[in-house]
């Protein structure tokens, strides 16, 4: 059975159902069930290894405030 | 979840690798001293060096796809039962849409919902759209509701747009990962013209389920619907030639195998806890987000220790391919920047080897280009720059030396590079032809002028293809960011001043180069003739290959016994815009039956 675009006119429910197997008239229902899942960021590029002076200062006179 | 298992490739991955790598260098190495042959007999020049090192690698290029197509002609045993237990699994299918004709989409959805239920599987689809214009998404919103009436399908058919389209569309795929993928085992990703059958997508979920340690499992989906000469063309090559290179490549990959995007099934936590993909530093076209995720998403699968494979066994698998040349080269364009990006993650901490030498090929598919147009540069430039020959070396010689005629060394080079090219095409002909396979392409003889057609047509376009992709790879080296268009889908013939205005500028190259050599270097004028008369020809070949072809030529099976999903996609399109009557096609923009690309 097609329909042409715009001619339904239902009413809105959860999850874009109107519990009569037709479709609320609202997108914002329309999406799937949420169910958040975790996604860590992946490391893709080395961090680029830097001469720290400071650093190597700091290594050879351990105490010192440098 | 983490699994991190042995993903070391088996005894017969790396003898049939080992194989593959010494035919490859063994034909490089070849072509390469034939050259350096040929040019050290008129003294070293600096042209030679180069030409040595382009042909090695050029050559070392073609072998290796002569190796997969080779390694693929022998069938492969199925290593897991035909038939197991139903599963418990819940699965959806992904279709990723921006800008899409939202008819001839939702026609494809509806048609593979009915091929679902058919199955007797339950499966949730999700439209995730990312279309930003209010006009287009009040087409798809309207399609969605034809969809959910044809179907019944509010509960399991979803849509829902996304408000920013952060990271295209990987970002779209993670965006419902994070938001619902825990309500789901596997996913099942696709593009607006993909379409699966019930039965190809239950085989995937069956494969999923007898191997926890699968976290992606890629099909080879079949082109159809090809109208124009070219698109017909690229059709039964895919038909034709892909399951053969496809299997080479399953059985050189191992376990870290290839992501094409879509047609294909992931392990959502898997893919949860290993795919999250970060903004590389800097600007595009190098930084930024990475525009051919999948590749890199297949990667990090393989680097958390999951098996990544290709079935090219998978039967109802399909999609759509590109109906002319400038779609197709604007399609490469984006493929090029995205595989040039690969660049920066050929260093990524802990991928496995082989999943670095799949970003190095995908890089090398574009870089040969450039090496082939710098060959034939150097070649002329070097007839012109050549000293003359000295017949008269030694003091007091009686008789002149004459350089010694090398064209029969040239010509087995010719014959040898035509050879990688064209021998596998010739070897899956008669593998099918002892097989059988032939039968479902219209016979022996229709097969056989399939494959040479395909061959003298590709032949022609060659030179037009290496001018778009060297291009293309120019302008990313130059920094210039060709962004992510939308695809042009389904579109129809191109006219020559269409063609000519799009090419103009590889016929004034062809001109250019045809003079040049005619007038400085006459002796290569005929080798050069199968290059610059092409780019010469380039917007009468661009638009003749576009012209609708009739159903005889390149005939698939696909063709002769139409898979029950794509009867159902065309009988579901077909109602679906008589019903809405041409009027209101032309609203529900962008269309397949309106676009043309430029």
């Amino acid at each position: 059975m097609a329909v042409p675009m715009g001619s339904l006119n239902v009413e809105m429910k959860d999850r874009g159902e109107t519990g009569s197997g037709l479709l609320c008239d609202d997108p914002a229902t329309w999406g799937p069930p949420e169910a958040p899942l975790d996604m860590p960021y992946q490391q893709l590029e080395r961090s680029p290894r830097r001469f720290d002076i400071l650093m190597q200062l700091r290594l050879l006179f351990t105490g010192q405030r440098i | 979840m983490t699994a991190k298992p042995d993903l070391s490739p088996d005894t017969a991955t790396v003898q049939i690798r080992t194989v593959a790598v010494v035919f490859a260098c063994a034909c490089a190495v070849g072509a390469c001293i034939l050259v350096a042959d040929a040019d050290l007999q008129d003294g070293f020049q600096v042209w030679d060096i180069f030409r040595a090192v382009l042909i090695l690698l050029t050559t070392g290029w073609l072998a290796w796809g002569a190796a997969l197509g080779l390694t693929g002609l022998w069938p492969k045993r199925r290593s897991v039962p035909p038939h197991a237990a139903s599963s418990t699994a819940s699965t959806v299918v992904l279709v990723p849409i921006c800008n899409e004709d939202p008819v001839a989409t939702f026609a494809r959805i509806a048609a593979m919902d009915r091929s679902i239920h058919e199955a007797a599987l339950h499966l949730d689809i999700v439209i995730l759209s990312d279309t930003r214009s209010a006009e287009n998404q009040a087409a798809e919103q309207a399609a969605f509701r034809m969809l959910i009436t044809e179907t019944n399908g509010a509960g399991h058919i979803f849509y829902r747009n996304r408000l920013e389209n952060h990271g295209r569309k990987a970002g779209n795929v993670e965006d419902f990962i994070r938001k619902s993928g825990g309500a789901y085992d596997y996913a099942v990703t696709l593009d607006a013209d993909s379409l699966m059958s019930g039965a190809a997508l239950g085989e995937m979920i069956r494969q999923m389920d007898a191997d926890p340690k699968l976290g992606l499992l890629q099909t080879l989906p079949q082109i159809t619907g090809a109208q124009s000469f070219f698109g017909r063309a690229m059709q039964f090559a895919a038909s034709f030639h892909g399951p053969i290179f496809t299997r080479g490549l399953e059985r050189m990959q191992g376990s870290v195998g290839p992501y094409w995007g879509h047609n294909a099934i992931i392990r959502i936590p898997a893919f949860a806890q290993s795919c999250k993909l970060p903004e590389l530093s800097g600007k595009p076209p190098f930084g930024g987000h990475i525009l051919s995720h999948d590749y890199v998403e297949a990667a990090l699968l393989a680097r958390n220790g999951w098996r990544v494979i290709a079935d090219s066994s998978i039967d109802g698998s399909f999609e759509e391919g590109p109906e002319n040349v400038l779609s197709y080269a604007k399609r490469d364009r984006r493929w090029c920047q995205g595989n040039l990006q690969h660049m920066r993650l050929l260093l990524a901490p802990g991928l496995a080897g082989w999943s670095r030498f799949v970003f190095v090929q995908g890089i090398f598919a574009y870089l040969v280009s450039v090496f082939w147009a710098v060959f034939l540069i150097s070649t002329v430039s070097g007839a012109i720059l050549a000293p003359e020959p000295d017949y008269f070396p030694n003091a007091y010689q009686l008789f002149p030396v004459f350089p010694s005629d090398r064209s029969r060394e040239i010509l087995a080079l010719a014959l040898g590079i035509i050879g990688l090219l064209i021998l596998p095409k010739f070897a899956i002909l008669l593998n099918a032809a002892i097989s059988g396979r032939a039968c479902g392409f219209g016979g022996v003889y229709r097969s056989l002028v399939s494959v040479v057609s395909e061959i003298l047509l590709t032949s022609a376009l060659a030179p037009i293809m290496l001018a778009y992709q060297t291009r293309a790879v120019l302008q990313v080296l130059s920094r210039q960011d060709g962004g992510w268009p939308a695809n042009a889908r389904g579109e129809g013939t191109l006219t020559f001043a269409d063609a000519a205005r799009s090419s103009f500028w590889i016929v004034m190259i062809g001109m250019l180069a045809l003079v040049a050599t005619w007038l400085l270097a006459p002796a290569l004028l005929i080798w050069l003739l199968p290059v610059t008369l092409p780019m010469i020809a380039a917007p009468l070949l661009i638009s003749w290959s576009s012209k609708p072809l009739g159903p005889h030529p390149f005939i698939t099976p696909t063709e002769i016994d139409v898979p029950p999903v794509v009867g159902a996609f065309r009988e579901i399109h077909a109602r679906w815009r008589s019903d809405l009557g041409a009027a209101e096609i032309h609203t529900a923009r962008p269309t397949e039956l309106t676009h043309v690309p430029t």
